[in-house]
Parts: C-alpha cells; structure tokens; sequence
C-alpha cells in the first residue's frame, strides 16, 4: 500500500534522513521507533507532502505520490494525526470534526462518521460546542485522531501518539489504534514510547539518526538485544 | 442629526466595510495583508473612472467597482500562495506602495492630482441628500455584515478558518489551502472595492495619498484593537478608532502615531483585541450574561 525507496530527506544542505527504505502493507500495522531527534516526525510529514525537500520515490496505492500535494495524498486517503495534538484551536469540536470530513461529499455519510466518532470518544460528544483550545490534552488527542477518522483513511499516518499525556491517555490512545487496526485500517505510527508501540503494532522498524537500522515483527524486536537495551530499558 | 455628524457616520461605515473585508483575510484566513488600502484605492478609482470617463451611475460603478477589486484581489491571493507569513507582510506593504505610485504617476488615474467631479449618486434623478447617502452606506455595511455571518457558517468559512489557524493539518486533511487563501483575498478586497466606490462617489474627489500605507495601518490597527477574526471585534474596533480623532480633535495630528501605539500595546497585553475570542473584555461579558449554569471559565478545562 505505502511504498518507500531510499528516501533521503534535506533540510537546506543537510541531510537528516539517508536513504530509508520500508513499506506498510494492506491491513498491516507499522511502528517506527526510534529516540528523539531520530527523523522521525520530518519523516512522517514528507510522506505527507508537508516537506518536499527529499530524493526517493514514495509509492502509495501503486501511484508515486512524491510529486503530489498534501491535499491530494490525503484525497488518496493517506491522512495524519500530527504531532502535538494540534487541533484546530479556535473551532469547535464538532468543526475539527467535520474539517475532517472535508473530502467526503455525502452529508449522511459525515453524520455517520460523525456518530462513529462520537461512539469511539463519547466525552467529545459532551464538549462540541467547546473550542479546541479549551481541551485537556488527552481531549485533544482524541479529537486529533477522531478528526482524521472523519476522513475515513485507508492509511492512517500518527505522529507520536503518547507524548506529553497522562499514563491513563496513554493506554487510552493506544487502546483506540488498536481498534482501529482491528477494523482494518492500515496505520504507520511513529512513536517514542518504543515498549507500548510494539505492543500494539504487528511489524518494526527501527530509526537512528536518520538511518534505519533494524526491521522485523513487533515481537522479534521486542526480544532483539540492542532494542531492549536502548529503547526497551532493559 | 447635523451635517457633521452625518460625515462622520459616513466615513465610520466606510471603515466597517474595509475592516470586515480585512478580518476575512488575516483574522479567518490568518493572511497578514498590510496593505488593504490598495484595494481600497482600486475600487475607489474603478468607480471613479467609470462615473467620470465612461459616465456609467453610481449603482452600475459600484457592483464594477467590487468586481474588478476582487479580481485584482485574486492576483494578490495567488501570490500569497507562493509566500510565507513574514514576507507576504512585507510584500502587501510593497503593493500598497506600488498601487500608489501607480495612481501618481499614470495619467490614467489622474496622476498626482487624482480624480475630481466624481458626482453623488442619484435616483430617478434626484441627486441624493448626504443623510440618504448615508442610508446606502448603512445598507451596505448591513450587507456585509449579513454575508459575512453566512460566511462563517459555511463550509467555506470553516475551511477559511482551518486554514488560518493550522495550515499543515489543515492540508493533511484534504483542504486545498492555495485555493482558499485566494479566495480569501477576493472576498476581502470585494469589501475593499465596496469600502472605495462609496468613498469616491462622497467624497467627490480621490488623490493617490488617500489609500497609502499609513492608511492600511489604520485599517489593521482597527481590526486589531477590535478583536481580529471576530467581526464585532472588526466593527467595534472601526467606531472606536474611526471616531477617536473626531472626538479628541487634537488627535487628528498623531492619528498615525495613536494607531502605531495602540497596534504595539494591544500585541504586548491583549492580543486577542479588546472583544476578541478570549479578551477580558469579553470573557466578563461573556460570563455576565450566561445562564449561571455554564459560566465562561468552568466550561473550560475538563479533564
């Protein structure tokens, strides 16, 4: 589904990814873990198309995408969960939702998706006519996520999904991806907290300084030596 | 009410419109245009040469006027596009200056002494009174304010906002930002064209010096101090600061000086403008008129 060749990524001069390779398939759930300053959010916003410095070739649903526009990827159905739950902070929840749904044509299909939300998160239902801003942030991230669920994505790119939240969040968001996964949709995650990533992703991979250097099965990673060493803490 | 009292009803209203057209586009869309008083001068010298050379009425030379205000609007837009936040300021201030120069120095629009004889509307050939001219800018501005409530409403507006308030996500989510900030700038240079007929056509005479940067500074300063992205922020700001130098005579002199200060302490310690979303102002008003229930700052926080 989601095709990466040797992408190197630049900022002006410098190269901060070199040459990563890695692919998320149909229905496949992927982590990619790594310490912070590891390229791991630039990565994930030049396979949006919010960074266009880079050499590569990313394929996704057999188009090469590299060219496109952010808006044009998420028509495709990619769609991301940014970094720092940035949601919209001046509209309500309910118009987060519905930016969400900016692709989608159908009226009664957006109040189904709105309702499908609404039954994930129901203390969203509770704030939509309060603005983002005004949301604690575990609320923000479930209106991050369930804004991107209102786009209904066949690839579902998040960025970090536990950072800054209260441990009880933290299960909570990982609990929601691991609905979501079960429903089918494919999600490429990158994440610090390394431990509950692979709990929750089937495959790995491993990114340090720009460069991936370990690849397998959630599990096999899990066991690997190095992994547990430096991300695992043990 | 006098004479007196109706020119500066007039000019108040005047100032409403090219604040609303200015909210659309830096407060919704969060595009910083320093140079709104272009446009104002577009649509009052399109109006202006169409009344004048081509002898077309008020009523045909302002819904022209608007047009080709938005259109020039659009070109303006497109640019935007390409540019960063930090120099699309830099390059509206430019256009101000380069439309200025354009009318000063281009015979066309009249050169350094502008465009005089510009007649007063009329109506079954009566010629309007000032308190009936100010019964169409009221019209006007009671337009405009009408489209822009349904703006916000839309699924433009929304989109507008998204745009201003987090570009990247909203761009990650499907929204064509490009397409939005140009038309964003149509909407809001339309107000402008709108704003500068009715300043031809009562004023009678423009120069070039009547749209130069200082009074872009005006028109964002009233936003500002109003509450830019909210649209009463945008008409309280206009009465406030359009009426200041009427009522403190002295003021006139350091109007620019007034408006520089003003736009400096309103950044420093109430940034959201003195009725913004979030201002003091407006949380007290807010919280005095809910329904005890659900007052401002409980509703807040959560979990």
């Amino acid at each position: 589904m989601l095709t990466v060749e040797s992408l190197a990524v630049r900022y002006g001069d410098m190269e901060v990814i070199h040459g990563a390779s890695f692919e998320v398939e149909e229905g496949d759930s992927v982590a990619i873990i790594g310490a912070n300053g590891a390229g791991k959010t630039t990565l994930l916003r030049t396979l949006m198309g919010l960074h266009r410095n880079f050499d590569g070739r990313i394929a996704f649903l057999g188009k090469d995408i590299g060219h496109m526009s952010p808006w044009e990827r998420a028509k495709l159905g990619m769609v991301m969960v940014p970094e720092g739950r940035r949601v919209f902070p001046d509209l309500s929840v309910e118009q987060n939702l519905l930016i969400g749904a900016y692709s989608q044509q159908d009226r009664s299909a957006v109040r189904a998706s709105m309702e499908e939300v609404y039954g994930l998160f129901p203390i969203l239902r509770e704030r939509r006519h309060q603005v983002g801003k005004t949301l604690s942030g575990g609320e923000q991230q479930m209106l991050a996520i369930g804004r991107a669920l209102m786009a209904r994505p066949r690839l579902l790119l998040v960025d970090e999904v536990s950072t800054g939240l209260m441990p009880i969040f933290v299960d909570k968001a990982f609990q929601v991806l691991r609905g979501l996964i079960e429903r089918g949709v494919s999600v490429l995650l990158v994440e610090q907290n390394a431990r509950k990533a692979l709990a929750t992703m089937a495959r790995g991979y491993v990114l340090e300084t720009g460069r991936i250097v370990l690849s397998g099965t959630a599990d096999e990673l899990a066991a690997n030596a190095d992994v547990r060493k430096a991300y695992l803490g043990a | 009410m006098g004479l007196y009292q109706v020119t500066v009803a007039i000019t108040t209203g005047i100032y409403i419109i090219l604040t609303m057209g200015l909210n659309t586009i830096t407060g919704y869309t969060g595009q910083v245009s320093l140079g709104h008083a272009a446009f104002f001068g577009v649509g009052a010298y399109a109006s202006a040469i169409l009344s004048v050379r081509y002898g077309f009425p008020f009523w045909v030379a302002l819904p022209l006027a608007i047009i080709s205000t938005a259109l020039v609007g659009a070109v303006l837009g497109a640019v935007s596009t390409r540019l960063r936040e930090d120099s699309l300021a830099i390059t509206t201030i430019g256009i101000n200056f380069v439309m200025v120069s354009v009318f000063k120095y281009s015979s066309f629009f009249g050169g350094a002494l502008g465009i005089g004889g510009i007649r007063y509307p009329s109506l079954f050939g009566h010629t309007l009174t000032k308190p009936e001219y100010l019964l169409v800018v009221a019209a006007c501005v009671a337009l405009g304010v009408w489209l822009d409530r349904r703006l916000v409403r839309s699924w433009l507006g929304l989109a507008l906002r998204a745009v201003g308030q987090d570009e990247a996500a909203a761009e990650s989510l499907g929204v064509d930002s490009p397409r939005f900030k140009i038309v964003a700038f149509m909407i809001g240079t339309a107000y402008a064209g709108a704003a500068g007929s009715l300043y031809a056509h009562f004023m009678t005479f423009i120069s070039p010096q009547d749209f130069g940067f200082p009074m872009s500074i005006s028109i964002i300063s009233m936003a500002v101090f109003g509450g830019l992205g909210t649209l009463r922020g945008a008409i309280l700001g206009s009465c406030v600061l359009g009426l200041a130098p009427e009522v403190f005579r002295p003021l006139v002199e350091y109007r620019n000086l007034m408006y520089g200060a003003l736009l400096l302490l309103m950044m420093r310690f109430q940034p959201q403008g003195l009725i913004g979303d979030g201002s003091v102002v407006w949380e007290r008003i807010r919280s005095l008129f809910a329904s005890g229930r659900v007052p401002g700052r409980a509703e807040r926080g959560g979990v």
